[in-house]
C-alpha cells in the first residue's frame, strides 16, 4: 500500500522549492486553520495552537493510546514542540535536528552537530524548541547563535549564518519564524548582560535584511529610558521566544525578556524600553509600529516572552483584532493589535505583592517592594506567575487557556560589573524552604475579562509543559505530575492522562496522516506520540 | 597515478614550523610526541582534544588554563600559535594537508556538470539529496582513495537502496532510509518519502543499481578523476573544524 502523505510532501516540498520566481507563496502557516500539518512551533501564525482536527473528542479520548516513542541519545531535556509537515515530523534537540515518518516515529535523516563549548546560563543546556519550514528547506537555532538552513529531504546543511557576535554571552533556544520570505529569529542570555535583538534573513541566501534592536543606542527613540553610557550593550531585551503574525496587518508581534542586570535596578534608572515589552514590528523592514511595555523598569525577571497570541473576538460587543498575553508578572493582558492600545489587564495569580494595579493605560503602580541586599520577599518568583510554556486560545470555548505558577521568592540585588563569560544576574532569588509551588491550569474568559476556572495541579512545580486545544472541545497539557493529560475543554475535567515516567519541559501540538488525528509532546529525552485505535 | 607533489602545502608549511615551537615550548609539559608527561596531559589522541576547533586551541594555547598549570602562550604571537596548533594536528593523524595532484577547478566543473555528481551528491549547500553530502568526505583522505570510490560506487550497509512492486503492479525505486519487520520507508528521486506496509506490498528487493552509478570508470578519464578527487579535498580542506562533524547524515 502506498501512503499518500508521501506525495502530499513531494507536492508541498516541490511546490516551493520552484517558487523563486513567484510571489511570496502561501507559506504553510498562512492558513488561518490548522488542520493535518502543524507547520510552525505554534502550529499557525496566530499562536493560538488551536487544532481544527476533530477526530479525537470528548467522548472517545478515553480509548487514546502510544504510538510511538522516539529517543533522543544526545539532547538533555527537549523542549521542542515537533513541526509536521505532509507526514514527516521534524524535531531537534541540543544542535541535532532529525526528520521522522510522522506514522511510524522511524528516523529519516539526522543531522548531527556538536554542542558548542564555552557557552554559559541558558544556552550552556543546549536547549532548543524547533525548526521552521519554507519548501524543501527547514531552519533552526544552535546554541550559539547560528541559523541553520537545511535541506528538508535529506538533513544536508545548504547554509550556516552566524547571527550574534560580539558579546560570547550570546546563545540561542528559539524555533524560528518564517514570514514572507525570510527567517526570523532571536537570542537567549537576557540574564547575562547581552544587546536583544530580532534579526531577519533571506530565507533562500541567508542574507541579513534586517536587524531591529531591543534596546536603542544613546540618541535612538527609547534611549532616554536608560542612563549614559555603554549600559545599552548589556541591557538584556532578548528574544527567545517566537513571535506571531498578522498578514492582514502586515505586522509581526514579538515578545521581549526582561533588562539585564535582573535584579539590580540602580544601575539602569528608567523604563528600559524595549525590555518587557510586546513589539509590532513590520516583517519587511523590521521598522517598529507600535510598543506596549507590561513591566516598565523590571526588577524580578519578568520576560514578556510568552506568546502573544493573535485573538479576532467580540470586544465589548464590538469585533476586534486582539493580541491576548499571560505575562510572567500575574496579569493577563489584551490589547487592540492593529494600535498597541492597552484595553485591558486582569490578575490571574491568587497572589502577587509587585503592584498594587494596572492603571487605565497598562501601566502598573508599584508596591515599595524591591529586590535588596538583605533580601525581599517577592511574588509571582523569578520563574514567573506563567513562562514560556504555550497557552492556547479556543474559539470554540472563547476560553484562553495556559499554565500558571503560584510561588514566591526572596530576591537579593547587589551591584556588579557586567563580565562575558558570567551571568549578569545582580544578584540572586531564593526559595524559602517552607513555601511550596503550585501550578493551575487556568482557563480565561476573553469575551468576560474574567477567570473561567482554575484547575489545581498535583506536583512540586518545576514543570513547564505548555497547553493547546481542539475544535472537538479538549485541551490536551502537560501536567505537574509528569502526565500527559487531556481535559474537557469547556469545564476542565480530567477525561484521559498517560504517564510519560519523566518531567514535560514543552508544549504539546496534533497533526494528522490519512485521516488519523495524532497528539504529540516531549518529556525528558523522549518524544511521545498518541492515537486511536 | 600522478607523483609526489613537488611543494609543501601552506598548511604544511605551517605545521613543519610548528614542530619547533612545540618542541621548545610545549614538549617539556605534554611530551615530544604530545602523548602527555608528568606535568600535562595527551593533546595527541585524547577524542575531546582533537574535536576541538583550531580557533578554539589557539585560544587555549593564547590564555592558556589559569589554575591548571597551563600557562598562556599569547606572547609567541598568532603565528607561531597558529603554526603550533597545525603542528597539533599532526601529531593528532588529523592533517588537511593530503597532496593535490590535479586542477580543482575543473573538478568543480566537471562534478556540476559533465560528470553529474551534483544530482545526488552536494558540496557546500549545492546539489542533490539522495546521496551523501561531500563538503568534508575529502578530509585526510588520499586522491587514489576517492578516486577508488567513485569509480566502484560499491554498495555499502549505509547504502541500500530498495525497489518495492505494489500489489497492482507499480514499481517505487529509492533509497532506504527506515525499515523493521513491518514497514519499509524509502526517499524516492523525486523527493518525497514512501512507507510501505511489508504485509501490503507484493514484494521489496533490495537493490542499489539505479542508486549507485557505476560507469564513471569509462564515463571519465584518469585526469577527469583527479581533478574531482582534487576538488573534494581541496573543498574539505576550507572547511573549518566545527563544519567537520562525524558524519552528516546518519540512519
Ligand atoms: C608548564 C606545563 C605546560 C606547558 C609548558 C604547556 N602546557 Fe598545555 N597544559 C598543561 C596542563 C597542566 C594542562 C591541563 C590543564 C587541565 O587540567 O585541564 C594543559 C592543557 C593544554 C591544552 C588543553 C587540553 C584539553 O584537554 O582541552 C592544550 C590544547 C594545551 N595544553 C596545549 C599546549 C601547547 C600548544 C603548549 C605549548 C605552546 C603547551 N600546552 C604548553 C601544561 C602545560
Ligand atoms: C545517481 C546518484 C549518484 C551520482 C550521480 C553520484 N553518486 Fe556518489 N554516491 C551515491 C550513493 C547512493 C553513494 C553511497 C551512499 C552515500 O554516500 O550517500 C555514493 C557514494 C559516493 C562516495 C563515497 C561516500 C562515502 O561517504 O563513503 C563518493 C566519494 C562519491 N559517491 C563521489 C561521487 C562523485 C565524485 C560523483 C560524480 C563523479 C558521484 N559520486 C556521483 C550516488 C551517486
Amino acid at each position: 500500500m502506498k501512503l499518500t502523505y508521501a506525495s502530499l510532501l513531494a507536492a508541498s516540498l516541490m511546490a516551493a522549492a520552484c517558487s523563486a520566481q513567484k510571489p511570496p507563496h502561501a507559506s504553510p502557516p498562512a492558513k488561518p486553520t490548522l488542520r493535518e500539518d502543524w507547520p510552525t512551533y505554534n502550529g499557525d501564525y496566530t499562536g493560538r495552537r488551536y487544532s481544527s482536527l476533530t477526530q479525537v473528542t470528548p467522548e472517545n479520548v478515553h480509548a487514546l493510546r502510544a504510538q510511538w516513542v522516539f529517543h533522543s541519545r544526545n539532547a538533555g531535556v527537549l523542549q521542542v514542540t515537533p513541526v509536521v509537515v505532509a507526514g514527516v515530523m521534524f524535531v531537534t534537540g541540543s544542535n541535532d535536528a532529525y526528520a521522522l515518518d510522522a506514522v511510524t516515529g522511524k528516523t529519516l535523516w539526522h543531522h548531527a552537530r556538536p554542542i558548542s563549548d564555552g557557552l554559559i546560563d541558558d544556552a550552556s543546556g543546549h536547549i532548543n524548541r524547533g525548526v521552521a519550514v519554507l519548501g524543501s528547506q527547514i531552519y533552526m537555532e544552535t546554541d550559539n547563535a547560528h541559523l541553520l538552513c537545511l535541506d528538508a529531504r535529506s538533513g544536508n546543511l545548504l547554509w550556516d549564518v552566524a547571527y550574534a557576535t560580539g558579546n560570547r554571552n550570546y546563545g540561542a533556544t528559539s524555533a524560528p519564524l518564517v514570514v514572507k520570505g525570510k527567517v526570523l529569529v532571536g537570542t537567549s542570555g537576557g540574564d547575562d548582560g547581552v544587546r536583544g535583538f530580532i534579526a531577519a534573513f533571506d530565507a533562500q541566501t541567508g542574507k541579513e535584511a534586517w536587524r531591529f534592536w531591543t534596546i536603542p543606542a544613546p540618541g535612538e527613540p527609547g534611549s532616554e529610558t536608560w542612563p549614559k553610557g555603554d549600559i545599552y550593550l548589556h541591557g538584556g531585551g532578548t528574544t527567545w521566544m517566537p513571535g506571531t503574525y498578522d498578514p492582514e496587518l502586515n505586522t509581526i508581534f514579538w515578545g521581549t525578556g526582561n533588562p539585564s542586570p535582573d535584579f539590580d535596578g540602580s544601575v539602569r534608572e528608567g523604563d528600559n524600553l524595549y525590555t518587557n515589552c510586546l513589539l509590532a514590528l513590520d516583517p519587511d523592514t523590521g521598522k517598529l509600529k507600535w510598543h506596549f511595555q507590561f513591566t516598565p523598569h523590571d526588577v524580578n525577571d519578568f520576560d514578556s516572552t510568552e506568546t502573544p497570541v493573535l485573538v479576532d473576538a467580540l470586544y465589548q460587543g464590538k469585533p476586534r483584532k486582539l493580541l491576548i498575553q499571560a505575562n510572567r508578572n500575574g496579569f493577563i493582558y489584551t490589547l487592540d493589535r492593529t494600535t498597541g492600545e492597552f484595553l485591558s489587564a486582569k490578575q490571574f495569580s491568587l497572589f502577587q505583592n509587585w503592584a498594587k494595579e494596572i492603571d487605565a493605560k497598562g501601566r502598573p503602580v508599584r508596591t515599595a517592594l524591591v529586590p535588596n541586599v538583605e533580601g525581599a520577599r517577592m511574588c509571582p518568583s523569578y520563574a514567573g506567575a506563567t513562562n514560556w510554556y504555550s497557552p492556547s486560545y479556543n474559539e470554540r470555548t472563547h476560553l484562553f487557556y495556559f499554565m500558571a505558577l503560584e510561588d514566591c521568592t526572596v530576591f537579593t540585588a547587589k551591584t556588579e560589573p557586567f563580565e562575558e563569560g558570567k551571568a549578569y544576574y545582580s544578584t540572586g532569588a531564593k526559595h524559602l524552604p517552607t513555601e511550596e509551588m503550585k501550578k493551575y491550569l487556568v482557563a480565561y474568559d476573553v469575551r468576560r475579562n474574567e477567570i473561567a476556572w482554575r484547575s489545581p495541579q498535583v506536583g512540586e512545580g518545576h514543570s513547564s509543559a505548555g497547553v493547546m486545544s481542539t475544535a472537538s472541545g479538549l485541551v490536551a497539557f502537560g501536567d505537574d505530575a509528569q502526565e500527559f493529560e487531556v481535559v474537557n475543554a469547556t469545564t476542565g475535567a480530567p477525561l484521559w492522562h498517560f504517564n510519560v515516567g519523566q518531567p514535560i519541559h514543552a508544549s504539546p501540538m496534533s497533526y494528522a496522516v490519512e485521516g488519523k488525528q495524532y497528539f504529540a509532546v516531549a518529556a525528558g529525552s523522549d518524544l511521545f506520540t498518541f492515537a486511536l485505535p | 597515478m600522478a607523483g609526489l607533489p613537488s611543494q609543501l602545502t601552506a598548511q604544511e608549511k605551517l605545521a613543519d614550523a610548528g614542530q619547533q615551537v612545540f618542541a621548545s615550548n610545549c614538549a617539556g609539559c605534554h611530551g615530544a610526541d604530545g602523548h602527555g608527561g608528568e606535568r600535562a596531559p595527551n593533546l595527541a589522541t585524547v577524542r575531546s582534544v582533537i574535536s576541538k576547533s583550531d580557533d578554539d586551541l589557539e585560544s587555549i594555547v593564547k590564555k592558556g588554563l589559569p589554575g591548571l598549570g597551563m600557562p598562556p602562550f599569547a606572547y609567541l604571537g598568532d603565528d607561531k600559535v597558529k603554526s603550533v596548533v597545525a603542528y597539533l594536528r599532526v601529531l593528532q593523524g588529523k592533517t588537511t594537508a593530503t597532496p593535490v595532484t590535479g586542477n580543482s577547478t575543473a573538478g568543480r566543473a566537471l562534478f556540476f556538470g559533465k560528470a553529474q555528481c551534483s544530482n545526488c551528491h552536494m558540496v557546500r549547500g549545492s546539489g542533490g539529496f539522495m546521496a551523501s553530502d561531500l563538503s568534508v568526505y575529502g578530509d585526510g583522505q588520499a586522491s587514489s582513495a576517492i578516486q577508488h570510490a567513485v569509480v566502484t560506487h560499491a554498495p555499502s550497509p549505509t547504502s541500500r537502496g530498495v525497489k518495492v512492486t505494489t500489489k497492482s503492479g507499480e514499481k517505487i525505486l529509492g533509497a532506504l532510509r527506515a525499515e523493521d519487520n513491518f514497514a519499509v520507508t524509502l526517499l524516492s528521486p523525486d523527493g518525497s518519502f514512501h512507507t510501505y506496509d511489508r504485509a501490503k506490498v507484493a514484494a521489496i528487493q533490495y537493490t542499489s543499481e539505479s542508486l549507485l552509478p557505476k560507469d564513471y570508470a569509462s564515463r571519465l578519464s584518469p585526469t577527469e578523476l583527479d581533478d574531482l578527487a582534487s576538488f573534494l579535498i581541496t573543498t574539505a580542506a576550507q572547511a573549518s573544524a566545527t563544519e567537520k562533524p562525524a558524519k552528516r547524515r546518519q540512519r
